[in-house]
């Protein structure tokens, strides 16, 4: 047994070494040499350099630091004009090791002042018909007069300081420079006019209704916020021109908002004084509600807010709201306001979910948004880490998604009549679950999302779609199965770019930073790394940087260090590169075994050098296009028509005989790889008695930049039909090449023609 | 909701220009394949639901609640005829008629099948396609061809909404 398995083994390693001598003596001209461009090489010069503030091992370094900037603000919303004014005081802690002579402010408003850039850089194009409206509005009519007016920047001393504005950032120059360790104090007075955002775009603003007169508002980057300074950026302070969103740093924040005294708000933070904004019932509801773990309560009814919305108070309240360890603040207000509110226990602590929404979003969002809240808390905090924050609020804002710390903005409303389709009750669901789940990333795993859209948005997609199916397992996700990415990766590489670019460089911004890298988690999830080493490595990443700022590669080398799973292929492939999936089944050869020679194998006796000196006796396989084959031979194996096989195995011990298989078929299939990005090779023999054999090829089967691969079964059943990938878990953008015997694809065409 | 209607050209223009946590995009895409058995170009269209729906409705102005259980009965008519307006195709310098097969709803997808009869040896093709540009400038759709084995993709848009393939 062991004498002739070495010579087998012999001869399997000869054949390819001596075809490959054969074709270097027939090309004419030597190849030139070449860089190592193997896929599965380890990606040290595409990654930053491992160093004190980020280990090799995608944790935080010893020597890790990031800043941070506590605000206390006082804004006031004039209803009637729609303009926010506001003063805040800043405090910057500097714990980074460098010395600081000035600050980087981010005055996101300034998007949309008269003269901002950010249209300047839109293609542009003459509309052949327009309505009136847009006519007026794109020639004749003043732009909309937003931006902020800045009043003061002031020290703590009361001293003006010195600032400059470049377009949505702004220097503000010290006097003393900020060391290591040291703090500063400043204040800030602006003012600007709240956009419509339905008319003027945005991701925030306010929504009108004309049937009552009333604003919706939601408020967001609505008072200058510091900029992240780091270890890898510096001074993050790349323009916001509308696509990249935030990059923020941690703080405490204590605000105070002043709105007419008939509105019903929500904010980031905790309420702290409920009882002066509150009806007395109100109050008495919400205890209600804080205990309602099963349903929502009511805490502001319909007909309160139809009530409100009849009339417009001249009477103001001020709502305090105090967060703690979050990287923004926003709000919404609004007398149109319907209120609701249920517990959910999370690792032990009660957690409030909460929705507001006006009653044109009624029936739907009190059937609704609350449980979708919850559910999406309790989904995501399983594969992260315990939802740390107080409360998380979903906002009925028409054409909207757009999230901040604890509170975000959801679109999806039934139409005039009350009509709902699925489409839309879905679609309402989608976003409340992707918005609320933005609070883990990037509001906790806080990366920076000017320069990587997909590191929030990608992630967050990806818990979106485990989400969803966990909430109904027909929900109709768009993103996540490996299939549905295909329209996009097989497109004209043109408007194609990798994961890894900027957000304001991306051509189908929808497709690049959320479907592709969320699909290519759930790949790794379901098809390379399996749910517990996945799971864990994931859970890993959200808890080595919750609360802090990871990039991109902290993301890929802890998914490899928690898991021993290596990852640089799947990285370098899906992340750094638009190489798309595409494997196919070249050849299938049918063999049969013979005790005579084959010409080939005759031949190959002849040239054999020293090495192999042993003469057999041998069994040999005749392939069903060889010559050689006879008639006769193609019949299924038995060893009892094999001498040299019976006579061989007598020699063995009954036990070992007993253990035995005894196949009957033998075939060679030969893979091949039109596509560049690489993947496992997943097969399915489906036999003639219908049964199924699934064989898997991990992705390793490709490390030697190997174009083709062959694999040999040995079967008890004759194989009917080989299928690759056969339940799409690849993203194979062709599957006219995944079968065997080759078959007309299943046209629609054919059944609808017949119809 | 009248005010969003009569803002509507305006209003996509610019939310299409702002991005949001949750992010709409504006592109469809077709697949064209000649058929040598069937002597046929198929043609499989892949459009947003909600796009098409108010591309629709604008034409009929009321609603028609496209791929609901609601769906106004003269729907299929109308999206026939929307999309012979909008998609033209010429083999060889002639204008082809389109034929409507039929059409199915996969996830936000409506995606549609036509077909063009074509008899001839193809030595070129133009596409003309202005699906949904009427309502969003920013649409972008894509044609990816497959003639002969012979695969080139278009980005058709409304200030090019033409081009023209040889072979």
């Amino acid at each position: 047994m062991k004498k002739s398995a070495s010579v087998f083994s012999i001869l399997a390693l000869a054949i390819p070494l001596m075809t490959m001598g054969q074709d270097t003596k027939n090309s004419g001209k030597r190849e030139p040499g070449h860089y190592d461009t193997n896929k599965f090489s380890q990606m040290y010069t595409q990654m930053a350099t491992p160093n004190m503030f980020r280990t090799a091992s995608g944790a935080p370094g010893p020597a890790y630091y990031q800043q941070q900037a506590d605000y206390k603000i006082k804004v006031e919303l004039d209803d009637k004009n729609a303009r926010l004014s506001g003063e805040e005081t800043i405090t910057y802690y500097n714990n980074s090791p460098d010395p600081l002579d000035y600050l980087w402010v981010q005055l996101d408003q300034n998007e949309k002042k008269p003269d901002s850039k950010s249209p300047l850089v839109e293609n542009q194009r003459m509309d052949g018909a327009m309505t009136p409206d847009g006519f007026t509005k794109k020639f004749m009519e003043q732009p909309f007069q937003g931006g902020y007016t800045i009043e003061f920047v002031k020290d703590a001393k009361g001293k003006p300081m010195k600032y400059t504005i470049n377009q949505t950032m702004m220097r503000i120059d010290l006097d003393k420079t900020l060391k290591k360790g040291e703090k500063i104090s400043f204040s800030i007075k602006w003012w600007y006019n709240i956009n419509n955002y339905r008319v003027d775009g945005g991701r925030s603003g306010y929504e009108h209704f004309e049937k009552d007169g009333n604003n919706l508002y939601v408020i967001a980057q609505f008072y200058p916020r510091m900029a992240v300074y780091n270890d890898v950026e510096g001074w993050q302070n790349m323009q916001f021109w509308g696509e990249g969103e935030f990059a923020l740093p941690f703080g405490n924040f204590d605000v105070s908002i002043t709105v007419p005294a008939d509105h019903m708000m929500e904010a980031t933070g905790e309420l702290q004084n409920r009882k002066d904004v509150f009806t007395a019932e109100q109050l008495k509801r919400y205890q209600q509600a804080e205990n309602s773990y099963e349903n929502p309560v009511i805490v502001a009814t319909q007909a309160e807010a139809e009530q409100r919305s009849k009339t417009v108070s001249d009477q103001k309240k001020t709502w305090k709201f105090i967060a703690t360890n979050v990287r923004d603040f926003a709000f919404s207000t609004s007398r149109k306001f319907i209120y609701d509110a249920m517990a959910v226990k999370i690792g032990g602590k009660n957690v409030m979910a909460i929705s507001l929404y006006p009653p044109e979003a009624n029936p739907l969002w009190e059937q609704y948004s609350t449980r979708v809240v919850a559910h999406t808390l309790k989904s995501y905090s399983s594969y992260t880490f315990d939802y740390p924050y107080p409360k998380a609020v979903s906002i009925s804002a028409e054409d909207q998604g757009m999230e901040y710390p604890m509170i975000c903005w959801n679109y999806g409303r039934p139409d005039e009549k009350g009509f709902v389709s699925d489409r839309l009750k879905y679609g309402m669901m989608g976003v409340i679950i992707h918005e609320v789940g933005h609070n883990f990333f990037p509001m906790i795993v806080n990366s920076d999302e000017r320069q990587w859209t997909w590191m929030d948005e990608g992630l967050n997609t990806f818990l979106e779609y485990l989400t969803e199916q966990s909430w109904d397992k027909n929900f109709p996700s768009s993103r996540g199965p490996a299939a549905k990415i295909v329209p996009y990766m097989s497109g004209d590489q043109r408007f194609l770019e990798p994961i890894m670019s900027n957000s304001e460089t991306i051509h189908q911004f929808g497709a690049n930073a959320y479907a592709k890298p969320a699909t290519g988690l759930n790949i790794l999830r379901e098809t390379i790394m399996g749910h517990e080493l996945f799971d864990h490595a994931f859970r890993t990443y959200a808890n080595r940087w919750k609360f802090k700022h990871p990039t991109p590669e902290d993301f890929f080398r802890t998914m490899e260090d928690a898991s021993a799973v290596d990852l640089d292929w799947f990285w370098r492939g899906w992340f750094y590169s638009t190489d798309y999936v595409d494997i196919g089944i070249k050849n299938v050869k049918q063999f049969y075994v013979s005790e005579e020679p084959t010409k080939e194998m005759k031949d190959f006796a002849a040239k054999r050098g020293r090495f192999l000196q042993d003469n057999g006796p041998f069994v040999y396989m005749v392939s069903d296009s060889s010559e050689d084959l006879k008639p006769g031979m193609k019949k299924p194996f038995g060893i009892q028509d094999v001498k040299l096989l019976t006579d061989y195995v007598e020699t063995l011990s009954p036990e070992d005989r007993k253990g035995l298989k005894a196949p009957k078929y033998f075939y060679e299939v030969e893979f091949e790889k039109p596509g560049g990005m690489m993947m496992p090779i997943i097969v399915d023999l489906e036999f003639e008695d219908g049964t199924v054999e699934n064989h898997v090829f991990p992705v390793q089967i490709w490390r030697k930049g190997n174009e083709v691969v062959k694999r040999v079964f040995a079967t008890e059943k004759p194989v009917k039909k080989i299928q690759l990938d056969p339940k799409l878990q690849t993203a194979d953008i062709d599957t006219t090449n995944n079968v065997w015997p080759k078959e007309a694809p299943k046209s629609k065409f054919d059944q609808f023609e017949k119809n | 909701m009248t005010k969003l209607l009569r803002y509507g050209f305006l209003l996509l223009l610019l939310l299409s220009l702002s991005a949001a946590g949750f992010h709409k995009f504006y592109v469809s895409i077709f697949q064209v394949n000649y058929v040598p058995e069937k002597k046929a170009l198929q043609i499989t269209a892949r459009i947003f639901t909600d796009d098409l729906e108010k591309a629709l409705e604008r034409k009929v102005k009321k609603k028609i609640y496209l791929a609901t259980t609601k769906e106004a009965p003269e729907t299929e008519e109308l999206l026939k005829k929307y999309l012979t307006d909008k998609l033209h195709i010429r083999i060889n310098n002639t204008e082809k008629a389109i034929r409507f097969l039929g059409r199915e709803i996969e996830d936000d997808v409506v995606i549609c099948y036509l077909t063009v009869p074509v008899a001839e040896k193809i030595t070129s093709m133009e596409v003309y396609n202005t699906v949904l540009t009427e309502v969003y400038p920013d649409q972008q759709n894509i044609i990816h061809t497959n003639i002969n084995s012979n695969k080139k993709s278009l980005l058709l848009t409304n200030s090019n909404p033409k081009e023209k393939v040889e072979y």
